[in-house]
């Protein structure tokens, strides 16, 4: 670099008032001898303002909402790491865009993401039947007891100890041997069936309002244990019902509501095989259009097993209603809900609501409805608790095959040994007469950290590809259990609090009880947090009101084929919207 | 300036969520925005490499775009008197964004973040990881070449 042009670069620190003291006296000589100088140096002025002037993008009023919905997905679900595999759309371009963003958004987002910052022994959801992390287990559930147990957990304790004692006397070889050790603890086995019950309830993703009403049904006798497992998923599927004016008006709220979809990122199936797995915790959404004059064949619907769509639905181009079948979280879903609202009011469009019973119209609060909105309760993956006796929570996700990756339904496969031991014990045992070694063979770690040979029979999730067929009495031949037992271990982190998680735990714990027959064991059920970030299943409907005659409101639509029909259905939402 | 608003939005998302997960390593020696401001930069260095085959095209109807009078569509329905003003302001947009479009990778990204976000010299060197008189050179450089494509405008 020659003087002269170490004389120019001085021009632009000069400019930008980052010239020393000497440096702008330097220039200052320059320009006032070199009309050169002088003339660069406002050609540079006029650049930088012109660059100056450009543009700027404020972050979109949604921005610190999807930041912070994504992070709770992450922390719920396990980080996904294929939303980084689908960030190849980004370009260098978006550089100044981010960057505005980020000092646009960052005043606001920043403080509501720490409120997702859980302390680190929160983020550890328990269980672990294995030897390997007996102490860890010790240690952290300890760590997280009550220092005074409240009535509520002396309840537990107690109905605990009396499990306890029947488990000792459970009958032979079916049982599993109690785990040396932590039985002889007091209270050692209600601190293994609550891992256990926050177990079920991170993998079912039922929150604790849910299974406080369905353990107040069941104490209620307004649903009989029976009825629960005749119930199928779909029983607790969110149903959505938008009904508009016209037949017109169908195709542009739809639109509306794939808009969302797009907006919110949900993978679309349409063009994904049939017979591909998909877990509940996947976010997908699969649209239909289905013509109720003919709302008896379902043949061309989608199906819905256990909460997972199994079969993704045949299109109907002519068709005057729309359907969409989802897994979206809660907060996705409301604002779906709230998209519509807007789009039909601006469009003069009198649209009325039914979310699972709640009924509004454009102008209503969507919170009105968002309690009403159920999480999945997969009973049969309730059924097959054993099969996670191997999996273990840590600090990070593994897997043997693929990892990071949520240990979803799907994923779940059981040994030689347990299927065989499954099929011997296959004694046709109902959830509500499940028998008590059955009961401590799901409750209580082994002391060899092995799976549990006394798994229930015939309640094993199908195999992956076997979805698009399985039927509810396919999952009950043992034939079907599954193949190989899971090893995997992983961090299970949630934004709940850390008081929530206990309440989960808890909550879970009388649910699994009440399930296998444990009638007398009744505790006062813990508040009920919503989480918004949950996976939830949800059939959304869009049709005319003049087919209302063709189909009852809120129930399961000509397309969506449920498993197995409910016995009775289960009381869902009346008097919560 | 981004014609991509979605881009720009998935890159400042990406960046606030590894931020949100880079938290603990946050040692408070760099200003806090300075040390988000390097995350958002490594981001879309790293998006933009991935993407390197598709030619950069920054588009002026930006959705969104606070400055009215510089967003494309608003412009041209612009009535009355100021309509021929907004017109001469939007080509020159246009003009400088493609001269920018022009600028190698490091020489956008200074000048975006002195010109555009206004950051000092040594958060400038922060952010970028160079040293102070680096930065210097660069902007220099990065501002004659913007120089020699905006031509006409410096008139």
């Amino acid at each position: 670099m020659t003087e002269r042009d170490e004389q120019l670069e001085l021009l632009t620190a000069y400019l930008d008032g980052e010239a020393s003291d000497a440096q702008r006296a330097e220039v200052e000589t320059l320009i006032a001898a070199d009309p050169d100088a002088r003339r660069l140096l406002a050609e540079l002025r006029r650049t930088s303002q012109l660059v100056a002037g450009l543009p700027h993008s404020s972050a979109p009023t949604q921005f610190s909402r999807r930041i912070v919905a994504r992070l709770e997905r992450e922390a719920l679900l396990g980080a996904d790491r294929s939303d980084e595999r689908r960030w190849t759309l980004g370009n260098w371009s978006a550089l100044a865009a981010s960057i505005a963003l980020v000092v646009v958004a960052g005043w606001w987002v920043l403080p509501r993401v720490d409120q997702l910052r859980a302390p680190a022994g929160s983020r550890e959801v328990a269980v672990v039947h294995t030897q390997d992390n007996e102490d860890r287990k010790d240690m952290r559930l300890a760590a997280r007891a009550p220092a005074k147990e409240s009535p509520e957990v002396a309840t537990t304790a107690s109905v605990g100890s009396r499990n306890d004692n029947r488990k000792r006397s459970g009958r032979g070889g079916a049982a599993a041997p109690v785990a040396a050790g932590s039985a002889d603890k007091a209270g050692a086995v209600m601190k293994s069936e609550e891992p256990e019950a926050s177990q079920l309830m991170m993998n079912n993703c039922m929150s604790v309002r849910d299974a406080a009403e369905i353990d107040q049904n069941l104490t209620k006798g307004r649903l009989t244990p029976d009825e629960i497992e005749n119930a199928s998923a779909d029983a607790f599927t969110n149903r959505i019902l938008v009904e508009v004016p016209s037949e017109t008006a169908v195709p542009i709220v739809s639109q509306v509501v794939e808009d969302n979809f797009v907006r919110n990122d949900l993978r679309c199936l349409d063009q994904e095989p049939k017979d591909k797995p998909l877990s509940r915790n996947q976010r997908f959404f699969a649209r239909q259009q289905i013509d109720l004059s003919d709302a008896d064949d379902n043949a061309d619907g989608a199906r819905v097993e256990s909460g997972v769509m199994t079969q993704p639905p045949e299109v109907v181009d002519d068709a005057p209603v729309r359907q969409y079948v989802l897994n979206a979280s809660r907060r996705e879903l409301k604002d779906i809900v709230a998209a519509l609202q807007d789009a039909c009011a601006s469009r003069g469009i009198e649209a009325n609501y039914d979310v699972n019973g709640a009924q509004f119209g454009n102008s209503a609060d969507p919170a009105v409805f968002a309690d009403n909105l159920y999480a999945v309760v997969d009973w049969n993956h309730v059924s097959t608790s054993s099969a996670y006796d191997s999996v273990t929570f840590g600090d990070s996700w593994t897997h043997d095959d693929e990892s990071p990756r949520q240990p979803a339904a799907a994923d779940v496969k059981g040994d030689a040994s347990t299927r065989s031991a499954r099929a011997a014990g296959d004694d046709g045992v109902r959830p509500g007469s499940e028998s008590d070694d059955r009961i401590a063979a799901r409750t209580t770690p082994r002391a060899d950290g092995q799976p549990h040979e006394a798994a229930r029979p015939g309640t094993a999730r199908p195999e992956p590809g076997e979805h698009g067929n399985v039927t509810s009495e396919k999952r009950t031949d043992p034939a079907m259990a599954p193949t190989t037992q899971p090893t995997i271990n992983r961090s299970a982190p949630t934004s709940l609090t850390e008081k929530n998680e206990a309440d989960h735990e808890r909550s879970l714990a009388l649910i699994v009880r009440n399930m296998a027959g444990d009638a007398d064991v009744v505790g006062p059920m813990p508040a009920a947090p919503v989480d918004d970030a949950e996976i939830v299943t949800c059939v959304v409907t869009i049709r005319p009101t003049e087919s209302r005659d063709n189909a009852t409101p809120n129930a399961a639509p000509g397309g969506v084929t449920p498993t197995s029909a409910p016995a009775s259905q289960p009381t869902r939402g009346a008097g919560r919207g | 300036m981004c014609g991509n608003a979605s881009d720009a939005e998935d890159l400042a998302q990406e960046a606030f969520v590894r931020a949100y997960h880079s938290l603990s390593k946050f040692d408070g020696r760099a200003r806090f925005y300075t040390w988000l401001f390097r995350i958002a930069v490594n981001v879309s260095i790293s998006e933009r490499r991935k993407s390197a085959r598709r030619p950069l095209k920054l588009a002026t109807d930006l959705a969104g775009a606070d400055d009215g009078a510089s967003a494309g569509l608003a412009m041209e329905r612009a009535q009355g008197p100021q309509a021929e003003d907004h017109a001469v302001r939007r080509e020159e947009t246009e003009i400088v964004l493609a001269a920018l479009a022009e600028l190698d990778e490091e020489q956008r990204c200074i000048v975006t973040l002195r010109d555009m976000q206004s950051l000092g010299y040594d958060e400038i060197a922060e952010v970028m990881d160079i040293p102070i008189g680096t930065v210097k050179s660069r902007l220099h450089r990065a501002r004659l070449a913007l120089r020699n494509r905006l031509g006409r405008l410096l008139e």
